[in-house]
């Protein structure tokens, strides 16, 4: 127990006519570096007279920050012009300083700090640059993905069906019940704000076209999508990730299997895969939403209700939506395979890259969501 | 070994994972000052009797003191009284990898003991030398560093706050034999200098010959302690393989005689 006592450090200052006598005592440890470094700081305000000694032989306990701590303040003060003596100064003392002696860290020509708008500035850059190569590093990739499917096609006994079939269960079936869950609460909520509007019109009945054509054509595949961008691109990101620190992926190329057949065209296949599926289930579920809604306020009889679905969606409306959600899988599946290969080293950079995953998943499916809706309307489907 | 009241004191510790009983009746002490290495096959237990010293696994039965405290019935606050009295090496480096080399290093200094930035960075600057790292190193991310560089970058962290006590576990793995002999005389050096008393977990026989004046092996669920000379002596067939092998006879020829 008594071994855990530390004393707190002192310093004794006597002054004497021509010279000034310091005195440190107790313990100058790394523990109690805190309470010595204020005593040692107060020495450079004080006006001392040119001869100063420094007496040890009352010093008790000390380690290599103890030391230090007394050896930057003799340096500092032979610096200001102080002539320094050392008084009864240990053997052990003398070891532990002839160490730190040859170390004098010089700090002054590594910070250069930068202005307020300069750094602004080089961070719009940086910004700059970066996005730049990330653009022309993603169309790169897609290149080699689209070699790597394509050389999958020649020799389809290259194809991983057991490893797609896995993601097919984790990426597809185990999200159903979210975005059903999802994709019925979107129903309800179209439904009820369409309903309110058009009842002005004494159009309530129309409700039902709204959501069924809605539905169908945007918000199904596109809630889809978001809900598999968060979920499973940033699963996909994290693993390929944690795989690249851990030399993984390195041990795969040299063990002459391509980290493109093994890992990345099956999760993208898996994804292209399943989304369209997960489009359907999200379709119904929000059909069911939507219908509840009108079947409950409206007094719309179930039969009536399908029936009206039947006239309002056409077929094209149906396709419309349904085969954006492959192009949307593939779109998902490339950006996470993307960020996760792009994880480099430390803990960080992977949190990095699986928000920039997600965020660059939804926004580009967002994008060419915005301009195939431009594109359609124009052909007229 | 004179009699000195031992500063990690180990009785009769038993540890288990589910149906796998590690550590049974173990009993250890270590007195301050020595080197002290721990052997064993793989899977015998050695880092986790070394987790169950510091921590970060509570054993089943027994108890673990380490410089009068018992751990695991440690408060907060002595627990953390305590761990500013000994520093850790872990096998891989276990370094921040947000964090530069020289952000590592400061880490225990700054949050333990709440010193001045200026004077965490000299530390750390200090710190950084002793162990044979070039200034340069200060502002690098271990993803940069070569193997022993994180090792030696480790073990400036875990000496930080110049603890009593220093853990290594397989400090010598993976480096070149070199580097390995220049990391044995850097732990003697710092042994001799400040007083350190060092556990290390190992398997490099030529560190055990050269640093070790203890040596617990680790058998049978249980610890052989002796000095090498008795080790070398002992009937255990595991010891026996163990020290006179192929690699044990190369390794510590000429020692005996």
């Amino acid at each position: 127990m008594e071994r855990l006592e530390v004393k707190s450090p002192k310093l004794e200052v006597l002054s004497q006519k021509e010279m000034v006598l310091f005195k440190p005592t107790g313990s100058w440890l790394a523990k109690t570096v805190r309470e010595a470094e204020p005593l040692c700081l107060a020495l450079s305000q004080k006006s001392l007279p040119k001869h100063l000694v420094f007496d040890l032989s009352e010093l008790e306990t000390y380690d290599t920050a103890g030391v230090w701590l007394l050896q930057r303040t003799m340096q500092d003060l032979e610096y200001k012009g102080h002539r320094i003596e050392l008084r009864s100064e240990s053997r052990a003392f003398k070891t532990l300083s002839s160490r730190l002696s040859p170390y004098k860290p010089a700090f002054e020509k590594i910070h250069k700090p930068y202005s307020f708008f300069e750094e602004r500035l080089i961070e719009l850059g940086i910004i700059s640059v970066n996005l730049f190569f990330l653009t022309c590093d993603l169309v790169v990739f897609l290149g080699q993905v689209a070699t790597g499917l394509f050389s999958t096609l020649l020799h389809p006994s290259r194809l991983r069906l057991i490893s797609i079939v896995y993601h097919i269960e984790r990426f597809g079936v185990n999200a159903i019940p979210i975005v059903s869950l999802l994709a019925l609460s979107l129903g309800l909520v179209l439904a009820y704000q369409g309903e309110e509007q058009l009842r002005r019109f004494g159009a309530e009945i129309y409700t039902i076209n709204l959501v069924s054509i809605s539905i169908f054509r945007e918000v199904g595949v596109l809630i889809t999508a978001i809900l598999v961008a968060g979920r499973t691109g940033s699963s996909i990101t994290a693993q390929i990730g944690i795989m690249k620190i851990n030399q993984e992926v390195d041990a795969l190329n040299t063990l002459g299997l391509s980290p493109m057949d093994v890992l990345i065209i099956p999760r993208i296949i898996a994804l292209i895969l399943v989304l369209p599926l997960l489009t359907f289930v999200a379709n119904i579920a929000g059909l069911v939403g939507g219908g509840i809604m009108v079947i409950f306020s409206l007094d719309v009889s179930p039969q009536l209700y399908m029936h009206r679905i039947n006239e309002a969606v056409t077929l094209g409306s149906f396709w419309v939506g349904f085969l954006k959600a492959p192009l949307f899988g593939a779109i998902i599946g490339l950006v996470s395979c993307f960020e996760g290969m792009r994880v480099k080293g430390t803990a960080e950079s992977i949190g990095i890259c699986t928000t920039r995953s997600v965020v660059e998943g939804i926004f580009l499916v967002t994008i060419v969501d915005a301009l195939l809706s431009i594109f359609f309307s124009k052909v007229g489907v | 070994m004179t009699k000195v009241s031992p500063i990690i004191s180990i009785r009769n510790l038993k540890i288990q994972f589910g149906e796998e009983i590690v550590h049974e009746g173990l009993d250890l002490d270590i007195s301050p000052g020595e080197i002290f290495g721990i052997v064993g096959g793989s899977g015998s237990g050695k880092s986790v009797l070394m987790n169950a010293v510091l921590g970060l696994l509570s054993p089943l039965e027994g108890t673990i003191t380490v410089l009068g405290e018992k751990i695991g019935s440690l408060e907060q606050i002595t627990k953390l009284h305590l761990q500013s009295h000994w520093g850790v090496l872990f096998q891989g480096g276990a370094l921040f990898s947000s964090l530069t080399v020289g952000e590592n290093i400061q880490i225990p200094l700054k949050e333990m003991e709440h010193v001045s930035d200026e004077f965490a960075r000299e530390m750390a600057f200090i710190k950084l030398k002793m162990v044979g790292l070039k200034e340069e190193d200060f502002f690098k991310y271990p993803a940069e560093l070569s193997g022993g560089m994180v090792k030696r970058a480790g073990l400036a962290r875990a000496l930080a706050v110049d603890p009593e006590i220093l853990f290594l576990d397989e400090p010598t793995a993976g480096l070149d034999p070199i580097s390995a002999s220049a990391f044995d005389d850097l732990i003697l050096t710092l042994r001799n200098n400040l007083n350190l008393t060092v556990i290390m977990v190992t398997h490099d026989l030529d560190s055990i010959r050269r640093l070790c004046d203890r040596i617990a092996v680790l058998v049978d669920k249980k610890a052989i302690v002796g000095t090498l000379e008795a080790l070398l002596d002992n009937k255990h067939p595991w010891v026996r393989e163990y020290f006179h092998g192929v690699r044990g006879k190369a390794a510590l020829a000429g020692f005996k005689e």
